[in-house]
C-alpha cells in the first residue's frame, strides 16, 4: 500500500531534500545468519552460512566454513541430503539426474552444527500455481510510466486462504534484486489480513516484474528481450520474514511517513537457547515461464 | 473515588446556603461594538466592591450582589473599559459593546483576558492565542496557522516538519481532542500535516488545555484544543479574503437580522494546480491537486433568554495524478447549538453535533479488469448538555453529560483482478461513550480559589460483527494467532467500561501579583488511531476499545508558580508536571495496520511517563511584546516485548524546546515579528547491523533497543514584516495589508529523520551491496512569501 501512495506523496515533498552522512553503529557480535531458500527443482542447492555485520560495512559477508549442514525430508519418508562446502560459506548439494528434494506437502528439517551450537529449522514445502502466461502490453504515457511495451505475469492464486508466493523475475539474464523489485503475493495480493483469495495477481504484483531504473521508474522492454519468471511457495514463516524485509529495504522511498525498524524474525533457532538465528529455512516449490518480446 | 461525589455535593451546598436570600442578580452579554462578535473571557466586576466574574464561551456573564447602586465595568484587553451606572435593587440585565482603544499599542495580545489573569485564576496549564496574534506570526509560506501557531507553546511538541498533529506533555498525537464548534477534527491537516484546516478568517479564539482540564471535557487523554468560530458581524457586511502562495481566501459576513441574527461564510482553495494547470504536460493533463475548506456559521437570537448556532465545516484534500487514481480526505462537521438562560443564574447550551472524517483511494484506469477502490470513514453524532449556575461571584456551578455514537468503517474495500471481482472490506464497528460531570469553581477565604470536579464516563462497544479472540503469541514480538469468532448482534454490548475521572484545581494567593498552583486530572480515551509510522498518514484508522484493547488511562500532576511584573505587563509562569499513562496503544513490530482485518492481534499495551518543566515569560504590552519559552522534558514507554522490556523514549521526546517569540511595532504601520526555535533531536531506532539473504541486504537492529539514536538538533528562524493601511485611510472601506515573510532565514537543513538506505544501482551476482546513511530534511532551504490581505466593509 505504501508503494501505491508514493507518486501521491510526492506531492508533498515540494521542499524535501536529503544529504548522505556519516554515521557510526554500536554494533559489535557479528551473529550467525543462515540463508537457505531451497527449491524443487533438480539443480544445485545451496545454503549460504554467513556472519551478520556493520549495517555501513559496504562488503561482502564473511563466510561460515566449518559448519556441518544437513537437509532432512522428515515426512513421509526420511531422506538426509548432505550439503558439502564448498567456498566462502557456500553449502552445496548436487542431486543426481532427477533427484530432487522432494514434492508440495512434504516437510523438512534443516540442521546445523557450527562451533559449539545445533541449529535446527522446520518446514514444509506449499503448493505453488502454474504461471499462465506472460503477456506484453504496450503502455500509454501516464505520471511515473514513460510510453512502451511491458510484461505482466498472469498466474492466479491457488483456492484457500493462506497461500504465499516470491516472484522472481530475470531479464536478459539479469536477476531483478533491487529493493524495490522485491516482488510478494499472499493469496493475490501484498499482505496477509486483506481477504483476498483464489484471483489473478492484482495489477501491481502482475506489473512489477519489469525491470526499475535507478529512479525506480520502469523501464519499456524492447525487441528481443527475454523475460524469465518464477513463482516459488512460500511458508507463512518465510512469508512473514520477507514481508518485513521488504517493508524495512523499501522503507527509505517512504520519506516522513517511514516504519520504524523492525526485525525480520527468522525460522531457524539454536537447540539449546531457544533464539533464532537471522534468516530463513524455506523450501520451494516452484513454476516457471520465459518469453521473448518479437 | 465514589466517596467523592457526595462532598463535592456538601461543599457546593455549603457555599449556596451561606447566599443571603435578597441577593440581586445582574447578567448580561459583552460584545465587540464593531461587528457584534460577543468577547468571551472578559471581564466584568462592580467598581465599588471589585467583585467580578469573566464572560463564558458565549460572551455571558451573571454576577450575584447585594441590592445597592454600582458602577459596573466590563473590560477586555484591546478594547477600552466600558462604564455603566447601575442600580441593582432587583434582577437586571446590562450588556456591553466594547469600542476598540485608540491606541493599539496592546493590538498584539497573547492572553487576551483579565490583565492578571496568569495569576488570578485557578487555571493552570492552558495556552490561548489571540488570533491577532497567530495572525503576525512568521509562517510557513506566509499562510497564518493555527496549529503551527500553538507548536510555539511551552509544552507542545511535533516529531517534524510536515508531520501532522502535535504532542503535548508527552501524549501521541491522537490524545488530542480538536473541537471546532464542539464537533470533533479527526485529522486537522491539508496536506498531510503542513497547513492546518482552520481558516484563520472564521476563527475567534483558540484554547489549549494541556493540564488542568476541567470536568466538563473528556474523551482524549493528553490535550483539548477548543476552537471557536467567528458568529458573523451582525452590525454590517464585511467581506475579507487574502491572497498567499498557497491559498487563496475568502469569507463574508453580515447582519441577517441586525444585532439578532448574522452568519459568516469562509472558503480557501489551493492553487498550485491552478497555476501549474498549464504547464503539465499531456501525460500529466488530468492531474488534480488541490484542497479546501469552507466555513459556515449563522446565529439567531429569539430573545435575551434564547440564542441558537448553526455552524459547519468541509474540508478536502484531493489528489490524483490522472483517471487511473486517485486519493482524497477530509472532515466534514456541522454544530448546532442553543443557548437557553433559565433564570439569571442558570445559562444552558445544548449542542449537537454531527462529524465525519473519511478518505477514499482507487487505482486503475480500466475498472472492469483491474482496480482498487477503497474508503473508510468514522462518523460520529453526539448530543451534550450543559448547564452554568452563578451561584454567586466565587462560585459557579457546572454540571451536565454527553452522548457519542461512533460508527469506524475501517474499509469498504473492492479488488478486481484480472476481471475478478472481491470484497475485501473490513467489519464495521460501533461504540457509544456517555459521560457525565460536575464541576464547582470557588473562592474560600479570598486567596484560595478551587475548581474540582468528576467525570463519569462510560464506554459501550457494541455488536453487529464478528469479535475476534486471539491466543498467546509464539514468541514475543509476533502476531497472536486468531482462536475463536463469534458473531454479535446489533443490539448486544461486546464490552463496556466504567470510568471515575476526578480533576481538581487550586489556585493560592500569594500576593497581588503572584500565586501558586496545582492540579490533577484522570482522563480516559476510548477510542485510539492505530498508527506506526513516524508522521501520521491520512490512511491511518481509528478504533475504538474492544475486547482486545482497552481504554488508555492518564493521571497528571501539575504544579505551578505565576508571577506578574511591571503592573502585569510581563507574565512569568513557571509550571512541573508528571504524567503516568497505562494501556498506551502500541504495535509489534512490522505490524500491519492498514487494511487488516485481524489488526487487534498486532496491537500491545504498554505504559508511560512524561514528566517536565515549562518556563514561560510574556510581554504582553508595549511596541515590543512576544514571549519566551523554554521546556525541559522526557517522554518515555514501557511496552512488554520492545527495548528488551527496559523504557524507552518515545519518538517525539526532546529534551530541551525553547522558543522565542517578538513582536514589535515600528510605527503605525508596520510590524516586525520574529521567531526562534530550538529543540533536541528526536529519538529514532536505526538499524547497526545487516545481513545477506537470498540477494538482499536485510536491516537488523541487534540487541533491539529502541530509539537509542537521536538526531540532529532543530533550529529554525523565521521572519515576518506586516504592513498594514495608512492611518488616514483608516476610514475607507476597502483595507489592504502586506505581509512579507521569511521561513528558516538562515537555511539550515532541520533533519527530519535519519535513515540507512542501500545505495541505488543493480547488485552483480556475487557483488557486495553497499548502504548508505541519510539524513532527509522537510524543508532544505530558505523559503521567502508575500501575501495580501484585504477587508471591504
Amino acid at each position: 500500500m505504501m508503494r501505491a501512495l508514493l507518486l501521491i506523496l510526492l506531492a508533498g515533498g515540494l521542499w524535501t531534500c536529503t544529504d548522505v552522512i556519516e554515521l557510526e553503529t554500536d554494533f559489535q557480535e557479528p551473529e550467525l545468519v543462515v540463508d537457505a531458500w531451497l527449491t524443487d527443482e533438480s539443480v544445485p542447492q545451496t545454503i549460504r552460512l554467513t556472519l551478520s555485520q556493520d549495517y555501513y560495512a559496504n562488503r561482502l559477508p564473511t563466510g561460515v566454513e566449518n559448519a556441518e549442514v544437513v537437509v532432512c525430508r522428515t515426512q513421509p519418508d526420511t531422506t538426509c541430503f548432505i550439503f558439502v562446502h564448498q567456498d566462502s560459506g557456500r553449502y552445496v548439494w548436487t542431486p543426481a539426474a532427477g533427484e530432487k528434494l522432494g514434492d508440495v506437502g512434504q516437510e523438512f528439517t534443516l540442521g546445523i552444527r557450527y562451533e559449539d551450537g545445533d541449529y535446527v529449522s522446520q518446514t514444509s514445502m506449499r503448493r505453488v500455481p502454474p504461471i499462465d502466461s506472460i503477456s506484453f502490453q504496450f503502455e500509454e504515457d501516464q505520471l511515473g510510466l514513460d510510453e512502451g511495451l511491458y510484461a505482466q505475469i498472469y498466474a492466479r492464486d491457488l483456492p484457500g486462504a493462506g497461500d504465499a508466493y516470491l516472484i522472481r523475475s530475470t531479464i536478459n539474464d539479469t536477476l531483478l534484486n533491487r529493493p524495490s523489485e522485491l516482488n510478494l503475493a499472499y493469496d493475490a495480493t501484498f499482505d496477509a489480513g486483506s481477504g483476498t483469495d483464489g484471483i489473478a495477481f492484482i495489477f501491481p504484483i502482475r506489473f512489477s516484474i519489469n525491470k526499475t531504473d535507478e529512479d525506480g521508474a520502469f523501464v519499456p522492454l524492447v525487441s528481443g528481450d527475454k523475460v524469465e519468471v518464477e513463482i516459488w511457495s512460500l511458508s507463512p514463516e518465510a512469508f512473514y520474514f520477507l514481508s518485513i524485509a521488504r517493508d524495512q529495504i523499501q522503507n527509505g522511498d517512504n520519506g516522513i511517513f517511514q516504519i520504524p525498524v523492525a526485525n525480520a524474525p527468522g525460522n531457524v533457532f539454536n537447540v539449546d537457547t531457544g533464539e533464532a538465528a537471522l534468516g530463513v529455512f524455506n523450501v520451494a516449490a516452484s513454476s516457471r515461464a520465459v518469453r521473448v518480446v518479437e | 473515588m465514589r466517596r467523592m461525589l457526595p462532598t463535592l455535593l456538601l461543599m457546593v451546598l455549603a457555599t449556596t446556603i451561606g447566599q443571603a436570600q435578597t441577593n440581586v442578580t445582574v447578567k448580561g452579554y459583552v460584545r465587540d461594538a464593531s461587528n457584534g462578535e460577543t468577547l468571551i473571557g472578559a471581564t466584568v466586576y462592580l467598581e465599588e466592591t471589585s467583585k467580578g466574574t469573566v464572560t463564558n464561551e458565549y460572551g455571558f456573564y451573571s454576577l450575584t450582589v447585594s441590592p445597592g447602586t454600582y458602577t459596573l465595568v466590563a473590560s477586555y484587553l484591546g478594547f477600552a473599559d466600558q462604564r455603566q451606572e447601575a442600580e441593582l435593587l432587583g434582577n437586571a440585565t446590562y450588556d456591553f459593546a466594547l469600542g476598540e482603544s485608540g491606541k493599539l499599542l496592546t493590538e498584539v495580545i497573547v492572553t487576551a483576558e483579565e490583565e492578571d489573569r496568569n495569576v488570578s485564576t485557578v487555571q493552570m496549564s492552558v495556552e490561548r492565542l489571540d488570533m491577532t496574534t497567530i495572525e503576525k506570526l512568521p509562517s510557513l509560506l506566509g499562510e497564518v496557522d493555527v496549529l503551527r501557531s500553538i507548536q510555539l507553546l511551552p509544552g507542545v511538541t511535533s516529531v517534524g516538519e510536515g508531520a501532522a498533529g502535535f504532542n503535548v506533555r508527552g501524549g501521541s498525537i491522537d490524545q488530542n481532542l480538536v473541537i471546532l464548534d464542539e464537533a470533533p477534527v479527526f485529522n486537522s491537516s491539508h496536506l498531510f500535516g503542513f497547513f492546518s484546516v482552520f481558516n484563520p478568517d472564521a476563527v475567534k479564539s483558540v484554547k489549549l488545555y494541556k493540564g488542568g482540564i476541567p470536568a466538563r471535557y473528556g474523551g482524549r487523554l493528553s490535550s483539548i484544543l477548543d476552537v471557536r468560530m467567528k458568529e458573523g458581524n451582525n452590525q454590517h457586511f464585511e467581506v475579507q479574503g487574502g491572497i498567499g502562495t498557497i491559498f487563496s481566501r475568502l469569507s463574508v459576513e453580515a447582519p441577517i437580522v441586525k444585532d439578532r441574527s448574522s452568519f459568516l461564510l469562509a472558503g480557501r482553495r489551493s492553487y498550485i494546480d491552478v497555476l501549474a494547470g498549464p504547464f503539465l504536460n499531456d501525460d500529466l493533463a488530468g492531474t488534480k491537486l488541490n484542497f479546501y475548506d469552507l466555513t459556515l456559521k449563522t446565529n439567531y437570537r429569539f430573545s435575551d433568554k434564547d440564542q441558537v448556532f448553526l455552524s459547519g465545516y468541509l474540508g478536502r484534500d484531493i489528489f490524483s495524478p490522472g483517471d487511473a487514481a486517485g486519493f482524497s480526505w477530509g472532515n466534514a462537521t456541522g454544530t448546532l447549538r442553543w443557548n437557553h438562560l433559565f433564570t439569571d443564574k442558570l445559562f444552558s447550551n445544548l449542542t449537537f453535533y454531527y462529524s465525519d472524517y473519511d478518505y477514499a483511494i482507487n487505482f486503475g484506469d480500466e475498472p472492469e479488469e483491474d482496480a482498487f477502490n477503497w474508503d473508510a470513514s468514522i462518523i460520529n453524532t453526539s448530543v451534550k448538555p450543559e448547564f452554568s449556575y452563578f451561584i454567586s461571584p466565587t462560585n459557579v456551578l457546572r454540571f451536565g453529560g454527553q452522548a457519542i455514537h461512533y460508527r469506524f468503517e475501517p474499509a469498504n474495500a473492492v479488488a478486481v483482478s484480472d476481471g475478478d471481482e472481491i470484497d475485501i472490506s473490513i467489519s464495521r464497528q460501533w461504540a457509544l461513550e456517555s459521560s457525565l460531570f460536575v464541576e464547582n469553581e470557588v473562592t474560600l477565604f479570598d486567596r484560595l480559589k478551587l475548581n474540582y470536579g468528576l467525570r463519569v464516563s462510560h464506554f459501550a462497544y457494541l455488536g453487529g460483527r464478528n469479535v475476534y479472540e486471539f491466543g498467546e503469541a509464539p514468541r514475543v514480538g509476533l502476531p497472536r494467532p486468531l482462536t475463536g469468532i463469534t458473531p454479535t448482534d446489533r443490539d448486544e454490548t461486546i464490552k463496556d467500561w466504567f470510568n471515575f475521572e476526578p480533576r481538581a484545581a487550586a489556585q493560592f494567593s500569594l500576593n497581588d501579583n503572584s500565586s501558586l498552583k496545582a492540579s490533577y486530572q484522570r482522563t480516559v480515551q476510548y477510542i485510539h488511531l492505530l498508527s506506526n509510522t513516524t508522521a501520521s498518514i491520512p490512511l491511518d484508522i481509528w478504533t475504538p476499545s474492544t475486547n482486545n484493547i482497552d481504554p488508555q488511562l492518564a493521571d497528571q500532576y501539575a504544579i505551578g508558580y505565576f508571577r506578574n511584573l511591571a503592573e502585569n505587563k510581563y507574565e512569568l509562569s513557571l509550571e512541573t508536571y508528571y504524567k503516568d499513562f497505562s494501556n498506551l496503544v502500541d504495535y509489534i513490530d512490522g505490524a500491519d495496520l492498514v487494511l487488516n482485518e485481524f489488526v487487534e492481534g498486532q496491537v500491545l499495551a504498554g505504559k508511560g511517563r512524561a514528566y517536565g518543566t515549562e518556563l514561560q515569560l510574556k510581554k504582553t504590552e508595549g511596541r515590543a511584546s512576544g514571549w519566551l519559552s523554554y521546556t525541559l522534558a522526557r517522554t518515555e514507554r514501557l511496552v512488554e516485548g520492545i527495548n528488551n522490556n527496559t523504557w524507552y523514549p518515545t519518538r517525539f521526546d526532546q529534551t530541551h524546546n525553547f522558543n522565542l517569540t517578538g513582536f514589535y511595532e515600528l510605527n503605525d504601520r508596520i510590524t516586525l515579528s520574529a521567531t526562534f526555535v530550538y529543540n533536541t533531536g528526536t529519538p529514532l531506532t536505526l538499524a547497526n547491523s545487516g545481513y545477506y539473504q537470498l540477494g538482499y541486504f536485510v536491516p537488523n537492529n541487534a540487541g533491539d533497543a529502541r530509539n537509542n539514536f537521536r538526531i540532529p538538533d532543530y533550529h529554525r528562524l523565521d521572519f515576518s514584516l506586516t504592513l498594514d493601511p495608512k492611518a488616514e485611510k483608516s476610514d475607507r472601506r476597502w483595507q489592504g495589508q502586506w505581509i512579507f515573510g521569511v521561513y528558516n532565514l538562515y537555511a539550515r537543513r532541520n533533519p527530519f529523520t535519519v535513515y540507512g538506505d542501500q545505495v541505488d544501482g543493480r547488485t552483480a551476482p556475487g557483488a557486495a551491496i553497499n548502504t548508505e546513511a541519510i539524513k532527509l530534511s522537510v524543508v532544505g532551504s530558505i523559503i521567502p512569501s508575500v501575501s495580501y490581505n484585504f477587508t471591504f466593509k
